[in-house]
This record gives structure tokens, C-alpha cells and sequence, in this order.
């Protein structure tokens, strides 16, 4: 395993992570690409850039983590613009490092929460993004949806017991009657934070679009938004409509948390992700031109 | 700020240097030494801006991963206390061949402070000092702690009972073998280390002065006492009204503990 620091962008301020195994490489695949997730570090939540960038390196493919601007190790942008438009920008630099370094043309990008809303940014505007690994994107939430988590719900009997506790405990932490870092453990998840959505109808017709040249599609959802979303038909259902199926790939991990804390959730993660890159990348079909 | 790799060369650890920006006085060097697991990615943004901060104060400034960890080769499952405490050293090492200074502080955040201590039992020379913010005092009490929060933390995210959560991991083959928390992996030789970890057992230190530094986790009379036995010349600092770097919230915004980093930066200052 090879792992060399790469500093690019402006004023050579991002800092990244190339990762490549030279006797696994592969030069028909295309580069990956590993996004920060919220203001987590370039080895991600759970250090799972880390562990995804060695996998995927065993692969063949080259492996880039890195920095957005004022993230981690890498350095603030001078340039103005907002955060958005900054980190497409830096998108860019890290396709163009990858291209640099690896001789990549066409890359794949995985990405958490923020990192999802990220490359999805990136894509509609770059098209050497050509699969898009989109791990809790934004959540479209149905009617059915909730319907069907409350049905789940009501249908398990220990799920009345979690509630009695779940009560009791709440009760306790506003009491102050319970440790301080129990209850802090507790907080709402990452994700809960909110999240600006771009309107339905161009985050599917942007997709749609994408599909359209030949852009693969993975989303992966988690327990952390059940409640809104819990079945895969549900995604298809939301997308059909605006002409976005074929490309897409749905996965729904309701035994996950936002951030892949289990290491048995961490490895079933990656094993899935390696899986769906070979299938949407068989040599040199998502490194070809459109 | 420069990131680089160093040590062994099959193995290399992932380093970030921060120059000392020019100023009076001598110049002094500091090697952070970060805390494990979830902890280490709540506290990256803040030991980064500490770095920044000593930096532009006229220290050369060493923060780097260990073994296993981070950036760093290797994974959970081939790491114990006595690599990273050969870690620091090395880190040590390479923060006075990059800068040329020959007095340098260790700073350690929770178990990283831990493993100062250890660490500093057989020193190099010129340890002028260490600082540990909120020390993990005993393995024992530090994987209860771990396990407390993983639970709360699983059963908060999936909203669900964590002896359900455990008995459906049971079902699966998960957690039989391998210990985790929060994220990470514990694999045996570190938790065998981490079981047979008792800062208040050792029994040199070579550093000259100790500062403790309180948060969530409080100053220990128990503690000062034995650094004070030990013949270091010690003190501490309470920092608890501004330890919320060590939340949940730390994951969604970087938050920096002033009150902790004004005292380190005015202790290391007075110790130049």
C-alpha cells in the first residue's frame, strides 16, 4: 500500500490523501474521490475514508482524501463566493489532482450528509464525476413513509418498553438524576442538524439528467432517517416521475446509524460499495466518455 | 502547516508541523499527543487551532497520529500502549531533527496525556515539561466509560434499547470477537493494555514540571499527589465550565475550549 500526501488548489492549501496499491492497480478504472462529512477530518466519521481508500486502493482503484477548504489539515480559501461554491471548487481541484497524479479522467465520489449534498453539487456541474456514491442525501419524506414507520413501530411490542424507558430516562436527565455523559450521548445524531434541500423537482431532474449520460447512482440510507424514509420503492417511487430509475441504485440500512459506528455496519458498508463500483465501473465503462 | 509522513518507512506515521513563527525568546517544541478513537476526531479542530495558536506564540508544533490510527498505517487490531507510547517518541524525535530545538512539552488530551505519563517514565533528553488535560487515570474505569457511552450513544442514534441492539449484534456474529467503542475497534492487545492501566502505579517521571489540566473530566487530588510524589513540580487548572469539545456537538461544528488553551498556551509561555 502506497499512501503519499498531495497539496493542491489554491495556493496549494487542500491537503489530501493518495492512496494506491501498485500491484493491485488497475489504469481502466476510474479514481475515487472521499468527501469530508460535516466538519469531520478527511478520515472520516469513524475513520471510514480511511479504511474505504484501502479497500478500494486493494482494489485498483486510486484513492484521493482530502480537505475542503478550512476543514482538517487544509487551509482556508482567500477566495470568496460562500461555502457552496468553495467546495465545488475544491471538488474540482481534487478531480484535477487525481487526474495529475493518477492519470484518472473520470472519477467515482462516496460521500456522508454533507458530503452527499457535496457531490451531488459537483456532479451537475463536472462531468468527469460518473458514479456517485450518496451515503443519507437529502431525504425526499412521504406520507407512506411515516405511515409505515409508525405500523413497524406499534407492531413490535418491545418498541412500548423502549418508550416507557426512553421516558423514564428523559425524565431523570431533566431531574438531573443521571450522569452528564450518559445523557450527552444521547443528543440527537449528526444528521439531525438541518439540512438546506434543494427543491424536489431539480435535485431529480438534475439526476435525471445525469443518469442520462451515463452517471451511476448509490444511495444509502440509514436509521437516522426512518421516519422519513424506510423502503427502497420509496426512492424509486419519488424519482420515477421526473424520468430517474435506470442508474440508480437504492439501499436502505435501517440497522445503521448516521455515521456507520458499528464496525460490523462499517464493513458491511464498504463490502456494499466495493460491490456496487464494480458493477457500475467493469473496466473502463465509467472512465469512457459519455 | 505542513503534513508529512515519518518513522518507519512500512509503516509510516502521519505528522502535521507547525513552524514556529519568528519572535523573542527561545524557541521551544511541542508534540500533541491525541486522544483515541471518538475522542480524537472531536478534538482534531481544536488541537489544530492550539497548534496554530503556539505557533504564532514561537513554538515548533508536532500533532500526528499513532500507529493504527488516523492517518498512520495499520488498523485497530495490531496496536497496544507500548507502540504509541514509541510513537511519541518518535514523534519527539522528529519535531527536534525538523525544527532543531532541544526543549520540548508534551501535550496529551485524555488517553494521549495517559500515555505522556507513560511515555515520559524513560524520556529523551530535554523533556522540559508535560501537560495532561484531563488524563485518563485507569484503563479499567476508561473502557466502562467507553462501553457506557457506546451503549447510549447506539441506543439514542437508533432509537432503540441497546440490549435489543446487542441482542440483535448477537444474532449477527457481531461483537464476539472484537471489542469496539464509539466507532473503533479495541482490538486485544490494547484492551489487555488499556485493562492494565493505572497512572497512579507509576513510579518515575522524568519531566520536570506537570501541568493538569481539568474538564470534563476533573483534577484529581489523588493524582496531584502521586505526580507530586513522583518529584515533579506540579500544578492545575479546572477548566469544566468549557469542556464542550467533548460532545456530540463537537462532530457538527468545531468547538474550542478557550479557556483550556489560554491556560496551556500561558503555562508552556512561562515555561520557555
Amino acid at each position: 500500500m502506497k499512501e503519499r500526501i498531495v497539496q493542491f488548489g489554491e495556493g496549494q492549501g487542500l491537503v489530501g490523501i493518495l492512496t494506491t496499491e501498485p500491484a493491485a492497480l488497475r489504469p481502466e478504472l476510474p479514481g475515487l474521490l472521499l468527501l469530508n462529512a460535516g466538519v469531520i477530518h478527511h478520515i472520516g466519521a469513524n475513520r471510514l475514508n480511511v479504511k474505504l481508500a484501502r479497500d478500494f486502493a486493494r482494489n485498483g482503484y486510486p484513492v484521493l482524501r482530502f480537505d475542503l477548504s478550512g476543514l482538517g489539515d487544509s487551509r482556508p480559501a482567500r477566495s470568496s463566493g460562500g461555502f457552496e461554491t468553495q467546495h465545488v471548487r475544491d471538488i474540482r481541484a481534487a478531480l484535477d489532482c487525481l487526474a495529475r497524479e493518477a492519470g484518472c479522467s473520470h472519477a467515482i465520489a462516496i460521500g456522508l450528509c454533507s458530503g452527499a449534498d457535496n457531490i451531488y453539487a459537483s456532479a451537475i456541474v463536472d462531468d468527469r464525476l460518473r458514479g456517485l456514491g450518496l451515503l443519507d442525501p437529502y431525504v425526499y419524506p412521504t406520507r407512506a413513509a411515516h405511515v409505515r414507520y409508525l405500523l413497524r413501530r406499534a407492531r413490535e411490542p418491545s418498541r412500548w418498553l423502549d418508550f416507557a424507558r426512553r421516558k423514564t430516562l428523559a425524565l431523570l436527565d431533566t431531574l438531573g438524576l443521571r450522569r452528564a455523559d450518559a445523557a450527552d450521548a444521547r443528543r440527537p445524531p449528526a444528521d439531525q442538524r438541518v439540512r438546506t434541500h434543494p427543491p424536489l423537482e431539480d435535485y431529480a431532474a438534475n439526476l435525471a439528467r445525469l443518469a442520462g449520460i451515463g452517471v451511476q447512482v448509490l444511495m444509502v440510507y440509514t436509521a437516522s432517517c426512518a421516519r422519513a424514509l424506510n423502503a427502497p420503492e420509496q426512492v424509486f417511487a419519488t424519482f420515477r416521475p421526473y424520468g430517474l430509475e435506470r442508474g440508480l441504485s437504492v439501499r436502505v440500512m435501517s440497522h445503521a446509524d448516521h455515521d456507520f459506528t458499528e464496525i460490523a455496519t462499517q464493513r458491511e458498508l464498504i463490502a456494499g460499495l466495493l460491490t456496487w463500483a464494480a458493477r457500475v465501473t467493469p473496466a473502463g465503462t465509467a472512465a469512457a466518455d459519455p | 502547516m505542513t503534513a508529512f509522513f515519518f518513522g518507519n518507512s512500512e509503516r509510516p506515521l502521519y505528522g502535521v508541523y507547525h513552524a514556529a513563527q519568528p519572535g523573542p525568546g527561545r524557541p521551544i517544541g511541542i508534540v500533541l499527543c491525541s486522544p483515541f478513537g471518538a475522542e480524537a476526531i472531536r478534538a482534531h479542530g481544536m488541537l489544530r487551532v492550539l497548534a496554530e495558536r503556539l505557533a504564532r506564540a514561537g513554538a515548533h508544533v508536532l500533532r500526528f497520529d499513532y500507529r493504527g490510527t488516523g492517518d498512520s498505517a495499520g488498523d485497530g487490531s495490531d496496536v497496544d500502549l507500548d507502540q504509541w507510547q514509541s510513537d511519541i517518541a518518535s514523534a519527539d524525535a522528529e519535531l527536534r531533527d525538523m525544527s532543531g530545538v532541544t526543549d520540548v512539552v508534551w501535550i496529551g488530551l485524555r488517553l494521549g496525556a495517559s500515555l505522556a505519563v507513560l511515555a515520559a517514565r524513560k524520556p529523551p533528553a530535554g523533556l522540559a515539561g508535560l501537560v495532561l488535560w484531563e488524563p485518563v487515570l485507569r484503563g479499567k474505569d476508561y473502557l466502562a466509560e467507553l462501553d457506557r457511552m457506546h451503549h447510549a450513544y447506539m441506543s439514542g442514534a437508533l432509537d432503540q434499547a441497546w440490549e435489543r441492539i446487542a441482542a440483535r449484534n448477537r444474532q449477527r456474529g457481531q461483537g464476539v470477537r472484537t471489542r469496539e467503542a464509539l466507532g473503533f475497534e479495541i482490538g486485544g492487545p490494547l484492551e489487555q493494555a488499556l485493562e492494565a492501566l493505572d497512572l497512579m502505579t507509576v513510579e518515575r517521571l522524568a519531566a520536570r514540571r506537570v501541568l493538569v489540566v481539568g474538564g470534563k473530566q476533573p483534577v484529581t487530588t489523588e493524582l496531584m499527589t502521586h505526580l507530586g510524589s513522583l518529584g515533579a513540580e506540579t500544578d492545575s487548572i479546572d477548566t469544566a465550565a468549557d469542556d464542550g469539545w467533548n460532545s456530540e456537538q463537537a462532530m457538527n461544528a468545531l468547538v474550542v475550549p478557550r479557556l483550556a488553551l489560554d491556560a496551556i498556551l500561558a503555562r508552556v509561555e512561562s515555561w520557555r
